[in-house]
């Protein structure tokens, strides 16, 4: 037999039986559209952010008895609130409010004055800070419009996130939409049921990102500073060249930058942190100008990730230096091929690890991580000590059937604390299939990390390898069987 | 709405849900020999799907399937390239799992293949798995020909020095 028949005929009994998973297209168009949420984040983030401040100043205001003569402050109807929720072991669970009620119109009541997206019953979601105030009579429509439907009948078992539209009235009333991602996938709407949750909660976040648009920055400093930068839009693959020199630019990342983003790039997902470098950047732009041009174009054809290094200035102008680890292996300046990519990468990290021990964390927690795999755009930055949501993921090798338990706040800290302890640098990695939970987690800064169980240890993002001590594992194989 | 809709002249195999019931488990097979975990094997599939979903009505069902498995592939490549997966190479290798004796020749052909860079793993997976030309497979990672060969000829050769098959070989002897 040749070598290469017998490699087919080895592959081919090599691989296993597939899992049995009915909702993997579900689950695909799930994870498109939280991609598609995910790419409008920086958006969300940034503009969040200022209607934050914008929503919290008015609300100041009002609660300081408003300032005479202002009128649209002290007549407005204050924005509705969200209900209180209770998580128990990362999951909310079901409330009255979740199910139909008979009493109730089967469609949302014209006229609301707000709207909030909350918590509902399922997974925990990362809420929006604020409120919508615009085009609310649009958004009850887009959900009116969704066709009516009777009692689920095909569920799964998946577990996954849920949500409440709440929508707030001038009298104080208020009228609640529940939606599961998940299991019925089922959206209630007052009396009844509709299709679609994902376009119900889609409709409330293509309204919020066009409100945010909308509204002036308070932020924006009076000189003009346009705040730091925000990301490009990634390209799906880069590998044809997408990114490439533009000869009406410079060879060099001009001087005068405020502010850096490190952003995704071709061969995503790359690294792309939610905070940006606003110290120190001219050294970052030093490093990257004094990176060797490329003369010679001595390429291969290997595939790999690239970056994106938003360069931001006080006039609101960007310039992008992009980082090909594939191909060419090079730096693209403006018109000038440089070489080794690695090192802006490596200045950048340094730089906002450096910028970070400044600083405290946000005060609001990130989301919690979900089990949806690994490569997180954030996870070189994350440092498992600084965790501070983890939760394990697990397949049942027999069944196939996904589960994910959160991992309680003591428990969290005793891993952080066996791994801080006895995590081994360059400790090896041997790829082997054992069944056993993946750790996925995310850190005050909102890096999200992965720890893939290999063999009997965990691969940690910054190269350590640790095997858990007997009270770790114990901790694990606890929460696994309560999982 | 986003969610593609069925007109009455749609086969229920022409949507998407239809390809991926149709065509997700022979998805799986391959990303389980690129990642060799079950649950990886899972989130790669996932993710190209996900990744694909948009393109559908734009592709159809006829061209779908070359997208989704390049797009499978790449982020395969771009995940477990070593030096983001931060893994580094050792002389002192931790303890393996417990297998059973049924499972061993698996096992070492599986460790084998884990051996392969990134790169050669996947035209060994797109040629001798999912049996494509060479000139698929070229297309399928967006490199030339000449590539595949050279790949698939230093793939060939360090299996064959393979310390995990050549025991098998020893034993067979």
């Amino acid at each position: 037999m040749t070598d290469e028949n017998w490699l087919r005929e080895g592959l081919a009994d090599a691989v296993p039986e597939p899992p049995i998973n009915p909702d993997r297209a579900r689950g695909a168009e799930r994870l498109a559209r939280r991609r598609r949420r995910q790419a409008t984040a920086g958006v969300l983030a940034t503009v969040g952010a200022v209607a934050g401040v914008a929503v919290l100043s008015a609300t100041l205001a009002a609660g300081d008895g408003g300032k005479a003569g202002d009128r649209s402050v002290a007549d407005a109807p204050p924005p509705v609130t969200c209900p209180q929720t209770t998580a128990d072991g990362g999951v909310v669970p079901m409330d009255p409010i979740d199910n139909p009620d008979p009493s109730l119109p089967d469609a949302v009541p014209a006229g609301a004055s707000s709207a909030r997206l909350c918590q509902g019953a399922g997974t925990t979601i990362e809420v929006p800070a604020d409120a919508l105030t615009t085009d609310l009579d649009g958004l009850a429509d887009a959900i009116n419009g969704l066709e009516g439907s009777g009692p689920p009948e095909v569920c799964t078992l998946d577990l996954g996130p849920g949500y409440r539209i709440v929508f707030g009235y001038g009298d104080g009333s208020t009228f609640v939409v529940s939606g599961q991602l998940y299991g019925c996938h089922t959206l209630v709407v007052g009396s009844g049921y509709r299709v679609d949750p994902e376009a119900a909660e889609q409709a409330f976040l293509d309204r919020l990102v066009q409100q945010q648009a909308d509204q002036p920055d308070p932020t924006d400093p009076p000189d003009g500073d346009a705040g730091p930068v925000v990301c490009p839009d990634a390209p799906e693959f880069d590998y044809d060249g997408i990114d490439d020199v533009q000869a009406d630019l410079p060879g060099a990342v001009p001087d005068g930058a405020t502010s850096v983003r490190l952003c995704a790039g071709g061969g995503n997902p790359g690294i792309e942190p939610a905070d940006a470098l606003t110290t120190d950047v001219a050294t970052l732009v030093d490093v990257v100008n004094g990176l060797p041009e490329q003369d010679s174009q001595a390429c291969t054809d290997e595939l790999g990730p690239g970056y994106r290094l938003a360069f931001g200035y006080p006039d609101g102008s960007t310039f992008l230096a992009v980082g090909q680890f594939y191909g060419c292996q090079k730096v693209i300046v403006g018109s000038a091929y440089r070489t080794n990519p690695q090192l802006p990468l490596d200045t950048f990290i340094d730089l906002l690890h450096a910028q970070r021990a400044t600083q405290t964390p946000p005060a609001d927690l990130p989301a919690a991580p979900a089990c949806d795999g690994y490569g997180h755009p954030t996870e070189a930055l994350a440092d498992p000590a600084d965790l501070v949501l983890a939760q394990l993921c697990m397949v049942d090798d027999k069944t196939g059937r996904a589960s994910m338990v959160a991992i309680p706040e003591a428990d969290l800290a005793a891993l952080v604390d066996d791994i801080e302890a006895n995590a081994v640098p360059n400790g090896g990695v041997l790829r082997c299939y054992r069944p056993g939970p993946s750790i996925s987690g995310v850190t005050a800064w909102g890096d999200q990390l992965t720890m893939s169980l290999q063999c009997n240890a965990y691969v940690l993002p910054d190269g350590r390898v640790w095997t858990p001590s007997d009270a770790s594992q114990a901790i694990i194989d606890r929460l696994s069987e309560a999982g | 709405m986003e969610q593609a809709v069925m007109s009455p002249d749609t086969r229920a195999d022409e949507t998407f849900d239809g390809f991926v019931a149709a065509r997700g488990d022979a998805l799986w097979r391959s990303a389980w020999l690129l990642t060799t975990d079950h649950q990886l094997a899972e989130d790669l599939v996932q993710t190209a799907l996900a990744k694909s979903f948009r393109a559908y009505d734009r592709i159809g069902p006829g061209g779908f399937e070359p997208y989704v498995r390049r797009v499978m592939f790449t982020t395969y490549i771009s995940w477990w390239r070593r030096k983001w997966r931060g893994e580094r190479p050792t002389e002192v290798l931790p303890e393996t799992g417990v297998t059973g004796p049924d499972t061993d020749a698996r096992n070492d052909l599986v460790a084998a293949l884990s051996g392969l860079p990134n790169g050669q793993r996947a035209v060994v997976v797109l040629r001798y798995f999912e049996d494509l030309t060479e000139q698929q497979t070229a297309d399928v990672l967006g490199i030339k020909v000449g590539t595949v060969k050279s790949q698939c000829s230093r793939a060939l050769t360090t299996l064959r020095s393979s310390p995990h098959l050549r025991r098998e070989e020893d034993n067979n002897d």
